[in-house]
């Protein structure tokens, strides 16, 4: 074919092939933003109100269950929050009080 | 004359039976058709026969050929699907109830522990039986032409049965079944790139816990199963146009004989499934499924294993860098069992075990190796083989991870040209490496479940 111009029955095919395709396309879109996860306050992922940071001396460390870390105050007075997750395959790494370390 | 041309009128006018009536409007045929060609309409006219054709070849009726394999399959889904919608009626999937019904399922629910165990059962049982069948199947080359793409609808189902079983895994809500999650789901995360989202969607958030059980609630109860109903229907209906293989001795003629299905096929598979239900229900009267403690995600046991049948990916991390372990080894894997039948070179084997004699004997002395070989490499590993201590100018990524792979695969590649040269076929020598890549990753999950004690050391499991 060597004419350029495109005929009525394909363009139409066209057309009704791409709506078809965009029609999937939505759904498809609708469907996994659905689904995708929802973050909410208080649980794991959001925000947190634990209180004053005096209430955290300097050097402890606190878990804090809900949100899945360690709440850690630096000698230094610095805070961190610790996620309690291993990096290798998520097992939850413990604190031990006694000794002061995460085994 | 007449009296012979004309029939006389019976002189009893039947009367009207009713239930006779009722039963022709739905099982039209005769209930126990009495000759063969009788049989084969029955075949023909029902809508759950007619998956079979009205005559089968009479040497694939043997037993020892397929070991029912398929059909026991389908059995298991039906236990399955029976015993998952009982379950629906007492579960609920909430982290806060879910433990619960379990509990209720072992002290109040009449059966309750019966049906859950032949549901575990049931499941895990599955995944062993979809794997021999997958075996059957590549060792009497029912997957060449024009097979090929059942084949792959076929590994499609192993891994749906797979995540079926995996999904069920979390649902018991104890210790095991959360853990065994966190565990398989973090394999997921060493994906480069789209791993982590797509963790993240199944979670429903960054770890397991509330939106992760009614996530796997929904797939394991509707969207698996309805995706294996689809595809099993498709699988089954090409192996009705495409029709079983024969099985057949080396260098022979294939044997044409035919026999009707009712009763000669038909009869076997009742009662193998009745013999399969006996089986299964006095084992779940007498061994229960497990159940440990409610889930804590505090304190992860030790060690923490994921489900038995992804042990021998766990295994593999313990040896690999993650990226190869979790992704690369068994990506290709999966690409090769996709791809077999468009791999092999249609050596006229179809139906004869292993291929040939050269057949059997590679096939079986590859799997002695990929036995022996890979304790041989775990011990190796363990104790003596240390790679990125050996190279520690180079990233983790090359020295575990680029360096053994290379070793590995020219290992492989040896091993396949040691074949060829004591005369295998082509056929018979990716047969071998099949095998051996096979055993060793069976070889690998018993190691994963039954050798690796606390901290995942190496024990031995009588000790």
């Amino acid at each position: 074919m060597t004419k350029r111009k495109m005929s009525r029955r394909d363009f139409l095919n066209l057309t009704w092939g791409a709506l078809a395709a965009l029609t999937v396309t939505e759904m498809a879109v609708v469907g996994l933003r659905f689904l995708s996860p929802r973050v909410t306050e208080g649980e794991f992922g959001g925000t947190f109100n634990i209180g004053h940071y005096d209430q955290y001396p300097p050097g402890s460390v606190t878990p804090v269950e809900a949100g899945r870390f360690y709440l850690t105050r630096l000698a230094d007075g610095g805070i961190l929050a610790i996620y309690r997750r291993c990096t290798h395959l998520g097992c939850a790494v413990p604190y031990d009080q006694a000794s002061g370390s995460f085994v | 004359m007449d009296e012979n041309i004309q029939p006389t009128p019976d002189p009893t006018p039947k009367k009207t039976n009713y239930l006779e009536r009722i039963r022709k409007s739905i099982q039209r045929g005769p209930l126990s058709p009495e000759d063969d060609r009788s049989r084969m309409k029955m075949v023909m006219d029902s809508l759950i026969l007619h998956i079979h054709p009205t005559k089968v070849s009479k040497p694939a009726l043997k037993l020892s050929y397929t070991f029912g394999l398929g059909g026991l399959l389908l059995l298991l889904s039906a236990v399955l699907a029976v015993t998952g919608v009982l379950l629906i009626f007492v579960y609920t999937p909430s982290p806060d109830a879910a433990y619960e019904s379990m509990i209720a399922l072992q002290t109040e629910i009449n059966f309750g522990n019966l049906i859950r165990n032949l549901h575990h059962w049931s499941g895990n049982l599955m995944v062993v039986v979809a794997v021999l069948h997958m075996l059957r199947v590549f060792y009497t080359s029912g997957f060449t032409r024009p097979r090929e793409f059942n084949w792959a609808m076929g590994i499609a189902l192993l891994l749906l049965i797979v995540v079926a079983n995996f999904t069920g895994y979390l649902l018991p809500w104890d210790q095991l079944a959360y853990w065994a999650v966190t565990v398989g789901t973090s394999l997921l995360d060493y994906i480069p790139i789209i791993g982590e989202p797509i963790t993240r969607f199944l979670l429903g958030g960054s770890e397991v816990g509330a939106a992760t059980l009614t996530n796997f609630y929904g797939l394991h109860i509707a969207l698996i199963p309805l995706a294996i109903f689809g595809i099993v229907s498709f699988h089954i209906w090409r192996v009705r146009k495409d029709k079983i293989t024969v099985p057949r001795q080396i260098n022979q003629e294939i044997d044409k004989e035919r026999t009707t299905t009712i009763p000669h096929l038909v009869s076997v598979e009742f009662v193998y499934a009745l013999v399969w239900l006996a089986i299964l229900l006095t084992w779940s009267a007498f061994v229960n499924a497990p159940l440990e403690e409610a889930a804590n995600p505090a304190i992860s046991p030790n060690p923490a294993k994921a489900a038995w049948y992804f042990m021998g990916l766990q295994e593999l991390l313990m040896h690999f860098h993650p990226v190869f372990g979790a992704i690369v080894i068994p990506g290709l894997g999966l690409a090769t069992l996709f791809l077999i039948p468009y791999l092999d070179q249609d050596m006229d084997s179809v139906g004869v075990w292993f291929r040939s004699i050269k057949g059997r004997v590679t096939a079986f002395a590859s799997l002695v190796l990929g036995i022996v070989g890979t304790f041989g490499f775990v011990l190796l590993n363990e104790y003596w083989l240390d790679l990125p201590g050996w190279l520690p100018f180079l990233p983790n990524i090359i020295s575990n991870g680029w360096v053994p792979m290379a070793g590995l695969l020219l290992l492989i590649i040896i091993y396949y040209e040691i074949l060829k040269l004591f005369g295998a076929s082509n056929c018979e020598a990716r047969q071998a490496v099949f095998t051996l890549l096979l055993s060793s990753f069976v070889t690998l999950t018993f190691i994963g479940i039954f050798f690796r004690g606390e901290g995942m050391a190496l024990i031995l499991p009588w000790s």
